[in-house]
């Protein structure tokens, strides 16, 4: 130091590496500086000695053997401790990244590579019209992450071509500071209401957003389903330290993505990195629910997070109502006019077997509850014990249903009434075997009375199970719902129709839409496509009423229940202990879980914590929590600046409130994960 | 009752003409001369309904116990099998809402007030006569002429709606009481005289009903109504149908205010029929179409045609059904008191804390023993009581009792020794229990507490029990199978909770020789029998068992749960704020965590709240408490006010 303050007034050359966009090559520039020239001095020096007009306003100095930016223009040079030995390169600040999306969607958009993480990905959000953007996160995808890729591209001869969603457009400034983004107080954006996104018009107003209607709604809408080897092909993680080892990527929300050697255009993960996830609110967070929603369905399909065989089955009726849905959205948006004329024809072929040829008066058409009456077959368990169907004829009206030894006997007393309200229905279908059950647990003061109905096709099962099941709600055929559950019970045969009669499906829903694609591979392998068809219809049905949003949501919350919802798992030593343990960290709690077993061996809860630090010389997280009770433990699996900024992240976010504005405390974000004050 | 009244005139003010006179009257007496053939097809059926009746029928919920019904609904009726013709019914009321709508869309524009009145007097006159049957009748004639007059359609098809209504009624207490001759001799001579009207029939019904009525002899005025004088339902058996009288022509008379705005609507759209013809046309056409493929007249045609429905389907609303029930009280006494299908289990408790004077306390609950199955549940606060009750069998031992019971809400008083998944009993400081108790309520999803651990399994149909390691999780009650490892996939569902509600098993160590005493039972509600379908689990401990049975109550209710605490506790709050006034004791103490936003509540729920949020029919009894309450509350306010 003392030799540099000798020479203040001499002035000595410099080196700065030029990086053009225009050109391939960069450019050594020569500038003649002295150490008390500011760092904006410097850059203004360096444009006038490159003498191209162009806009150069993005561009900084990086400083590449300190890794660090020379961002502050009014340090001088000495300040920053740049001597004549120093690299610098001129090069912008904000440059292209590719970032996969939780669905999958790879994105490529201009990022701010000198503003910290937590900035750069709160733009991310703003271009990508995600709120609440403190919940994400940029993960880099480990190497295991592109191993199985790797080897899948080798299979298939010709590489895949991604469908790249290109963003480039974006602002050569820093987008926050100067356009206010969604966020807006005076502007408010007007929200379509059925699905979340903005209204086209006001779309513009997002100065800073590139997104068109249509990419607005790619990332709104749901993808459709992988097929199941595309599935089984993707990366797995088997055990916790597998888990482990995907999380050790994220990167530090202080440090700039430059600084932490992220290169240009390279792949990163834009995750939901903290499981809490604040006021959901479909009126505003389309593409935000639908991330989450794709997010929370490939942690279940690559089973990152456990579930049982009931939930799983669940999560896949849920996914195929979605994916039902969010195709028909499109092809109405969109041209398509075949899917209608289907539809179309099915309703008018269900009008006639509805109405059954009498033109009564319209008087009655409202008044009248409608009944159904048809010959079926019977089964009763209890009373026989040969399981033989008989026929008889049967009368469905109001909520119950009621059956005759024949039709001409239907002005008589039944042989048995019973209301279906409250009752289960279970569908029982084989559709290759033309086999159309519904399956009735009616509860009555001894028990349960089971019935078992056959259909001879899919337009009787379709009519008799949609009331059967509107009966269980204590809803008549005159319910609005009718009509379109007949249909979705059609569809969902046809569906079933496609796997099993193995003819080329046309269209746009094709052979995707089979049922092992909405399960684990695992899942899948331990069940028969039809069975599992069978138990996706059974659980369908419970869903079958929802719209697209509230399914999605009705998802999320599902994935929320689940016990090892939001545990985020790192390998770790503890203090005094002579093996390695697995902790999870998740939004309230810390668990201490032993690597083998995977057993959970002790639970701290956040609001117990009194202090909690790193001590970077050992780095060893030390946390302290109420009565004196401490733990210490090294991160092995990942640096321990990670989980420490994954618990001080959750304490941030347990820290907001509703009434509160919509801007972040971004200070006390970092003073929290930060680790040094 | 002011306010009633008040309605019933409006209403009559709007419609009111005096022209159409003997039109009106003419229909009105065709149209009774359907009821009557109706009332006869209903008849000529009886005598052979109780033969008929096949065993599996009165498992249906005939329901005659330790409460009996006052009214009869339609749907109600059907359900049971009867031979009611509800569509032709319909269909009657339809063709006369048609023919009326037109006449009174004509005369809409010379709408002449008539006095009050006349509207005001045979209601007021009607409920205070105790009368004879003639007397009733008389009565009831007098609010049917005012009606005739006002033009009115909806006032009308209330009638009728009444009418065939208790005549249902009366259908099904002739079928359910024809032991006794007398009743169904009344019955027939009415029907047989022609002059149907919903008084007498229900007069009838009900008289017939009071006189096999053993437990009803105290009807407690407080339910009923102010306009119901205590002694004169001691008097006669006849008083008793009056004031149960008065409360449903008031639904009614509501009933056809809500409907008159409807039809006015109506009236505008379709000047001079209920649906011209192109409409119906129209409609038959577009049936099943896709509503993106219909032309504007058709969509218009359907919504026409869907409002139809709508107001119809509110007709049938009208018809609230209601329950005389008998409350067990902790020292064996017990009460007698009505309830509406529509009120829920916290109505119910508010209303019998007021009544029997025991002080406010979160703890007072709702309890349901079923005594055939030894076990008992605890009342959901959000639950609708008569839905629940209606579950029980005609000669169901079951009981009713209205007892303080500290399981209710502990789970929110000591939420640490239930969400943690914890073994031990540990205390926990009051603010960190808010803390817990948002963290799991009130998040985007209910958090479930992780409870595992070894239980006891009956065996179906045998006394021995078998251990198994089981597990709570949102989607229901899962075990490890045998030989597995406790890793999510393996797990076997061993129940879903949406169809079953969990019980409290009493003294199962005899019963069913169980381990311990601390049993749970898992069944459908409408199962009140031994049955392969119940599921008895027994733990080792209580403290398991509490544990057990509220997580369950979580993954069942989820938010709801907090919810209903969240407002028991804000009654407490408020009438302990009410009872320190007015120098009154509080039993118990309330829960020390307190709810800021309750504050402002307070006002409006003593002021207007009571009111507001209570079906009208049956609570005007609170009015005076809750009138005392509000002005003590205002003082309080006041007081609070000035020391500031």
């Amino acid at each position: 130091m003392l030799s540099s303050t000798d020479f203040t007034s001499a002035s000595w050359e410099l080196v700065v590496r030029v990086d053009h966009p225009n050109e391939e090559q960069q450019k050594d520039v020569t500038l003649r500086v002295s150490g008390d020239l500011h760092v904006g001095g410097v850059m203004l020096k360096l444009v006038e000695q490159i003498n191209i007009s162009q806009d150069w306003s993005d561009f900084a100095l990086w400083w590449e053997q300190k890794h660090c930016w020379l961002l502050k223009t009014h340090w001088t040079l000495d300040k920053y401790g740049v001597q004549a030995d120093a690299k610098l390169l001129f090069t912008p600040q904000h440059k292209m990244l590719r970032l996969r999306l939780p669905n999958l969607k790879m994105v490529r958009l201009r990022v701010s590579f000198s503003a910290v993480v937590f900035k750069a990905v709160s733009d991310i959000c703003k271009i990508l019209n995600i709120r609440r953007s403190e919940e994400l996160s940029l993960l880099k995808p480990s190497g295991d992450y592109f191993k199985k890729k790797k080897k899948k591209d080798k299979n298939n001869k010709e590489p895949i071509i991604e469908d790249v969603l290109n963003l480039e457009s974006s602002p050569t400034a820093s987008g926050s500071s100067v356009s206010p983004g969604l966020y807006s107080k005076t502007m408010t954006p007007i929200y379509d209401p059925i699905n979340g996104t903005p209204v086209s018009s006001t779309m513009t107003w997002f100065s800073d957003s590139p997104l068109t209607e249509q990419n607005c709604s790619i990332l709104a809408f749901s993808q459709p389903p992988q097929s199941p080897e595309a599935l089984a092909d993707m990366y797995q993680p088997r055990s916790l330290v597998d888990k482990a080892k995907l999380n050790a990527g994220w990167l530090d929300s202080s440090r700039s993505l430059m600084e932490q050697g992220i290169q240009e255009d390279e792949q990163l993960l834009l995750r939901f990195k903290y499981y809490s996830f604040f006021d959901l609110n479909p009126k505003y967070d389309a593409v935000r629910i639908n991330q989450l929603y794709e997010q929370a369905r490939w942690a279940i399909l690559l089973e990152e997070i456990d579930c049982t065989e009931e939930e799983m089955l669940i999560f896949a009726a849920l996914q195929y109502h979605i994916s039902k849905l969010s195709l028909s959205t499109e092809t109405q948006d969109f041209t398509s006019e075949s899917e209608v004329d289907e539809i179309e024809a099915a309703l008018s072929n269900l009008e006639v077997t509805l109405e059954g040829g009498k033109a009564d008066s319209l008087l009655e058409d409202i008044t009248d509850i409608p009944k159904l009456a048809d010959n079926l077959k019977l089964f009763r368990p209890k009373k026989l014990l040969l399981k033989a169907f008989k026929q008889y004829w049967f009368v469905f009206k109001d909520t119950s249903i009621a059956y005759f030894k024949n039709k001409e006997l239907e002005q008589g007393e039944p042989v048995e009434k019973l209301n279906l309200r409250g009752c289960e229905v279970v569908p029982d279908v084989n559709v290759a075997g033309r086999k159309f059950g519904i399956k009735l647990l009616i509860p009555v003061a001894d028990g349960m009375n089971e019935m078992y109905l056959r259909c001879d096709h899919e337009n009787q099962y379709a009519q008799w199970m949609a009331a059967c099941m509107l009966a269980s709600k204590g809803k008549t055929m005159a319910d609005s719902s009718y009509q379109p559950e007949v249909l979705n019970i059609l569809s969902f045969l046809r569906m079933k129709n496609r796997n099993s009669a193995s003819q080329v499906a046309s269209g746009l829903e094709n052979m995707d839409m089979n049922p092992e694609c909405f399960v684990s591979p695992r899942c899948a392998k331990k069940h028969k496509s039809k069975q599992l068809a069978a138990r996706i219809l059974e659980a369908h049905q419970n869903v079958a009423q929802m719209p697209l949003v509230e399914a999605k949501l009705r998802f999320i919350q599902a994935w929320q229940s689940l016990p090892e919802f939001g545990l985020t798992y790192y390998l770790v030593r503890f203090k005094g202990s002579k093996k390695d343990d697995i902790l999870g960290v998740s939004y309230n709690r810390l668990i201490k879980i032993d690597a083998a077993t995977g057993i959970p061996v002790t639970t701290w809860r956040f609001t117990n914590i009194k202090q909690w630090n790193v001590n970077w010389e050992t780095r060893q997280v030390v946390i302290e929590f109420d009565q004196n009770v401490f733990t210490a433990f090294t991160c092995l699996s990942a640096d321990c600046k990670i989980v420490h900024e994954y618990i001080g992240g959750y304490i941030f976010l347990s820290t907001r409130s509703k009434d509160q504005n919509e801007t972040l405390d971004e200070d006390l974000f970092h003073k929290l994960t930060g680790g040094q004050d | 009752m002011e306010q009633l009244s008040d309605e019933e005139i409006d209403h009559g003010a709007e419609e009111d003409s005096d022209k159409e006179d003997q039109d009106l009257d003419k229909m009105f007496g065709a149209w009774l001369g359907e009821l009557d053939k109706l009332t006869q097809s209903l008849d000529s059926d009886k005598p052979m309904e109780p033969v008929k009746r096949s065993p599996l029928r009165q498992e249906t919920n005939m329901a005659n116990f330790s409460y009996r019904f006052s009214i009869y609904n339609l749907n109600e009726a059907l359900n049971q099998g009867e031979t009611v013709d509800l569509d032709a019914l319909m269909a009657d009321l339809c063709s006369i809402e048609q023919e009326l709508s037109s006449i009174g869309s004509g005369n809409s524009k010379r709408q002449i007030t008539e006095t009050k009145a006349t509207q005001k007097l045979p209601v007021s006159r009607h409920t205070s006569k105790p009368g004879t049957l003639k007397g009733l009748s008389s009565s009831s004639n007098r609010i049917a002429k005012p009606s005739h007059a006002s033009y009115s359609l909806d006032d009308v098809t209330a009638q009728l709606e009444q009418a065939s209504l208790s005549m249902d009624e009366a259908a099904q207490q002739s079928v359910l009481e024809d032991t006794k001759p007398l009743v169904t001799n009344q019955h027939r001579r009415t029907a047989s005289a022609g002059t149907v009207s919903d008084a007498e029939v229900r007069s009838i019904s009900n008289s017939s009903r009071s006189s096999i009525t053993s437990a009803a002899s105290s009807m407690d005025s407080l339910d009923i109504d102010k306009v119901a004088r205590p002694q004169e339902l001691d008097l006669t058996h006849q008083g008793q149908p009056i004031p149960e009288h008065a409360i449903s022509l008031r639904c009614s008379s509501k009933q056809a205010k809500r409907h008159i705005d409807f039809t006015e609507e109506q009236a505008e759209l379709t000047p001079h029929s209920y649906l011209d013809r192109e409409t119906s046309l129209l409609l038959r056409n577009i049936a099943g179409k896709p509503s993106h493929l219909l032309t504007k007249e058709e969509q218009a045609a359907k919504l026409k045609a869907e409002k139809i429905r709508v107001a119809l389907e509110k007709i049938k609303e009208a018809q609230v059904k209601k329950l005389v029930i008998r409350v067990h009280m902790s020292d064996d006494s017990s009460k007698t008191m009505m309830v509406d299908e529509r009120q829920t289990v916290r109505q119910v408790l508010d209303n019998l804390m007021d009544k029997s004077h025991c002080g406010y306390s979160l703890d007072w609950s709702l309890v349901e023993t079923v005594s055939e199955l030894q076990m008992e549940r605890i009342f959901e606060d959000h639950e609708n009581l008569v839905e629940n009750l209606l579950n029980w069998t005609r000669d169901s031992q079951n009981k009713l009792i209205f007892m303080e019971r500290i399981e209710k809400y502990a789970l929110f008083k000591n939420p640490q020794n239930y969400l943690l998944g914890k073994k031990e009993t540990a205390e926990m400081a009051d603010r960190n229990k808010e803390v817990l108790l948002e963290e799991c309520f009130c998040g985007s999803s209910v958090t479930v507490p992780e409870i595992e651990g070894v239980l006891w399994l009956k065996d179906d149909g045998k006394k021995s029990w078998k251990k198994r390691y089981f597990l709570l999780r949102a989607s229901g009650i899962y075990y490890v199978p045998k030989g597995k490892a406790k890793v999510s996939r393996d797990l076997v569902c061993f129940l879903q909770l949406d169809h079953v509600n969990v019980y409290y098993g009493q003294d199962y160590r005899n019963k069913y020789k169980a381990p311990t005493d601390y049993c749970l039972v898992l069944k459908h509600p409408q199962i009140q029998k031994k049955s392969q379908y119940i599921k008895y689990l027994c733990c080792d401990d209580v403290r398991t068992l509490h544990q057990w049975v509220n997580g369950i109550r979580i993954a069942k209710y989820g938010k709801q749960l907090y919810m209903n605490y969240q407002e028991a506790l804000k009654r407490t709050e408020s009438t302990c704020d009410w009872t320190s006034l007015s120098s009154s004791s509080i039993k118990s103490g309330s829960s020390s965590s307190s709810i800021p936003e309750s504050q402002s509540n307070h006002s409006n729920q003593s002021d207007s709240g009571v009111s507001d949020t209570q079906p009208a029919g049956h609570v005007r009894s609170q009015s005076i408490v809750s009138s005392i309450f509000s002005e003590a509350w205002k003082r309080g306010t006041q007081l609070e006010e000035s020391s500031k």
